[in-house]
Order: structure tokens, then sequence, then C-alpha cells
């Protein structure tokens, strides 16, 4: 399939600049979304236009130069965790230690990621006084993430990598006809065992932002059980679904 | 940054060998043969004899008065290109995607110093600007470019689209034009555009 807009010049079919532009053709050719056809075509076009060389080499380099610095990047992070250990285990213990402040507690379900990932800094600030922890810990910080299609039990399961004692987020993806007026979700971890159960009432949403907080845990397979709770109290078990927990050393 | 076309007047001194528009065309166009052939060809010595066969007969042609349309003369490359990259294909079938991390990296074979330089200086632009992104967005360039994981399921388990990737790439390459070209000027090295050049030997 050709692309856009195009013109023939000396009985040669050319892209149109403005048409490549709009279409962040550059973006594509460089993340390798076109078809061959369109690969050549916006070929011709870069290698004529000056312009468009022009966003092509400055993307491609930095694509390139992006994997060094990522990697450095990643490594520092690792390399600042492996000199502050004591750090991290004290904010550990003081997010699953249930004694005073409840497991349960923290998992509340949120319907936008960035107000979860506010609430998340402002809520933990508050319970654990991590402002004396570390600075980092202060800042906002983005949980990885993983999302589940609830009815699509037994799927393949998707993949959820996390540093050691790092929290998470599950965007629960959940049927648009909500027939119970609530639902009882549980985590079990590899073991089979409930690592946390949440209650979720009268929502319209259909994706539920869950977060887990950090905690000294496992790779394996993890699965979320759902449970509808109809008016009468009694409860049906809904198909869940599970991810792949993936604690990288 | 005003952009040029290649004209009448490059071609006449690429002809008459005017060493600093040779050196530019050199440049110019090994960096964008060298991208073509990122996604098409295994072995870093294959892109090299690659581009040099191309402009071997580029240069057989323009002595030849083979080049009819001067600014076409990124095209006219470009389909040197292809013959002899389809002609290495058929004869030895190595035109296979990269694979190895190390065989990906083979714009940096065989740099000089100064490329050498000049990539170090790429690379703390592009920190900077990685730098200012969210942990998000960072993670989401590190599992698509740094872990190639696939870029549909990373878009999915992130909760995003495919345009936002496309944007994401977007903000950070025209971040980085900027940075470039403040750090470096319009005549750098690496992106100069064909004309300025001509027109600093005129000069």
């Amino acid at each position: 399939m050709r692309f856009g807009v195009e013109f023939y010049y000396e009985g040669v079919v050319t892209m149109d600049h403005e048409v490549v532009v709009r279409e962040k053709m550059t973006e594509k050719y460089l993340l390798e979304e076109l078809d061959p056809q369109q690969r050549n075509d916006f070929e011709d076009h870069f290698f004529d236009c000056p312009e468009c060389a022009f966003d092509v080499r400055a993307g491609a380099a930095f694509v390139q130069h992006s994997k060094v610095v990522l990697k450095e990047l990643a490594e520092e992070v690792a390399q600042e965790a492996e000199e502050e250990p004591e750090k991290q285990l004290a904010y550990s213990a003081s997010v699953v230690n249930p004694g005073n402040r409840g497991w349960f507690a923290w998992l509340k379900p949120a319907f936008a990621v960035p107000v979860m990932a506010l609430l998340l800094v402002v809520a933990g600030v508050e319970m654990v006084g991590l402002q004396q922890l570390s600075k980092k810990l202060n800042q906002p910080q983005i949980l990885p993430a993983v999302t589940l299609h609830l009815l699509t039990y037994g799927a393949n399961s998707a993949s959820l990598p996390i540093h050691p004692g790092e929290g998470f987020l599950l965007n629960v993806i959940v049927p648009p006809e909500h027939p119970y007026p609530a639902y009882r979700i549980e985590l079990h971890n590899p073991a089979g065992a409930i690592e946390a159960s949440i209650l979720v009432k009268d929502s319209t949403e259909d994706t539920w932002p869950i977060s887990f907080p950090a905690a000294n845990r496992q790779s394996g397979t993890y699965t979320v059980a759902v449970y509808g709770i109809a008016d009468s109290g009694q409860e049906k078990e809904l198909p869940g679904s599970k991810f792949d927990l993936q604690v990288q050393k | 940054m005003q952009f040029q076309p290649f004209d009448a007047a490059y071609v006449s001194q690429l002809r008459a060998g005017d060493f600093r528009t040779q050196e530019h065309f050199c440049a110019y166009f090994t960096a964008l043969i060298r991208i073509k052939l990122s996604s098409r060809v295994r072995s870093p010595q294959v892109v090299e004899d690659v581009r040099q066969e191309t402009f071997a007969r580029f240069f057989k042609a323009l002595h030849a008065d083979q080049i009819q349309h001067p600014e076409r003369l990124g095209s006219f490359v470009l389909g040197m290109c292809r013959n002899v990259l389809n002609e290495q294909y058929r004869c030895d079938g190595r035109m296979t995607p990269l694979e190895s991390e190390d065989e990906q990296s083979f714009p940096a074979a065989g740099l000089s110093l100064i490329d050498s330089l000049l990539a170090k200086e790429n690379e703390k632009i592009v920190r900077k600007i990685i730098e200012t992104l969210s942990e998000r967005d960072r993670r989401l360039l590190t599992l698509v470019f740094l872990e190639e994981k696939d870029k549909d399921e990373v878009c999915h388990e992130m909760g995003e689209n495919r345009e936002y990737l496309r944007v994401l790439l977007h903000r950070a390459k025209h971040a980085f034009k900027i940075a470039y070209l403040k750090h470096m000027g319009e005549n750098s090295p690496e992106f100069a555009p064909a004309r300025k050049r001509v027109d600093a030997v005129r000069r």
C-alpha cells in the first residue's frame, strides 16, 4: 500500500513532504512500522529531501545512543540500590508490616494512573515517614504495571518485571456490563496463598487500577481471582486472570 | 534551519573533485545508507561492502556524466545502493535482520577518533534528554529500544498505544535536533545539509 498523498516527478512517484511530516513517517520508519512498499517510498523521499534526511538521521542517532544511555542509567540505578540496601529494607519492612497499618489498607482502587501515582506518594509519605529514608522515595514514582483482561482466564500470562522490593500496579480491565453491584478481588501468590483482597463497590469504570505496595515477593505466576457479589451477599467466582511476576535481581 | 537541495553546482563540484564536497557527499550518504541497511543486513562488513560498492559505482557514473537530474542525486544513490544490495543478496543470502547486540552497534565499528568524540557528545545530549523524561517513558524506551521487546506487547502492558510511542520518539528526536544544533552549530560534521558545505567552500 502506498502512503498518503503522492505526486509525480519526472515519472517517479514520490511522497509528499507535508504528508511525510504529518504522518510521522520518520518515527514509523525508525519503529519499523512501515510495510516494505511504504518503507521504500519513504527512503525514496528522504534520500532526496535534506530536511527529512536530517530528521531520520537525528532520530536514528537518538535511538542508537539511547541504547547506551538507557543501559548506563539502569546500571546506575542498580548500583545505587546496592549501595543503599538498608534504606530499601527499611522501606519494604515498613510497607509490608501489617502490625499497625494493615495490609489491606493499602489496596485501594483508583481510576486514573496519574492520580494513583500521586496518591501513592502522598500516602506513602504520611504513613511511613519516608522523608528521612530516601530522597528518591520522596519523588513521584512510576510503578511497574501490567494490564489484565478478565474473562481471559487461562490465556497467555502477561509478564510483569519488577525490582526486588518494588510495588506494582495492576490495570484490571473488567467487562463493561458490571452485572454485580460489588466485586471482591483476591491476589494469590505462586504458592496459592491469598496475598491481598480488595472490595470494589458501585464501580462504573471499565478499568480498575489497583496498586500493590512494595513487598518481598518471589517470582512466579500470580493469580487474580474475582468474585461477583450479588445484592443478597452471595458470591460467585468469575473468570479471573494471572500474570508472571519477574523479580529481577 | 534552512535546507537546500542538491543541485547542478553540487554535482559539478563533486565531479571536479572538490575535497570538501566529496567529504560531505561521503559523510552524508554513508549515514543514510547505514540507516537504510541497518534493519536489513546482518553483517557490518556487508554494510561496508555495499556502501563502498555503491560509492564506487556512483563516482564512475558521475565521471561518465550519467547524473541527469542533480536535484534527484539522493534517489540516484539510493537506486545504486538497492542494486548493489540485491546483488549481494543474490550472491550469499546474507541479507537477514540483525540479531546480536554487538552487531547492531555497527555504526560505531571502525570509527575514527573524531567520530568517537562526536558519538560521545551525542550520547551526552541524549542522556540529558532521557533524564528529563518520566520514569514511565524511560521504561517504555528501555523496553522498546534496549530490551527490544515486542512493541505491541510493551504498549499494551503499559496501557499505552503505538501512537504514544511515536509521539514520545518524535519529541525526543525534536529535542535531540534542537540540542544538537545548539551544541554543534548548523555546520556540524554529522548533520550539515548538503548545500551548506558547498557554500562554505565558495566563501
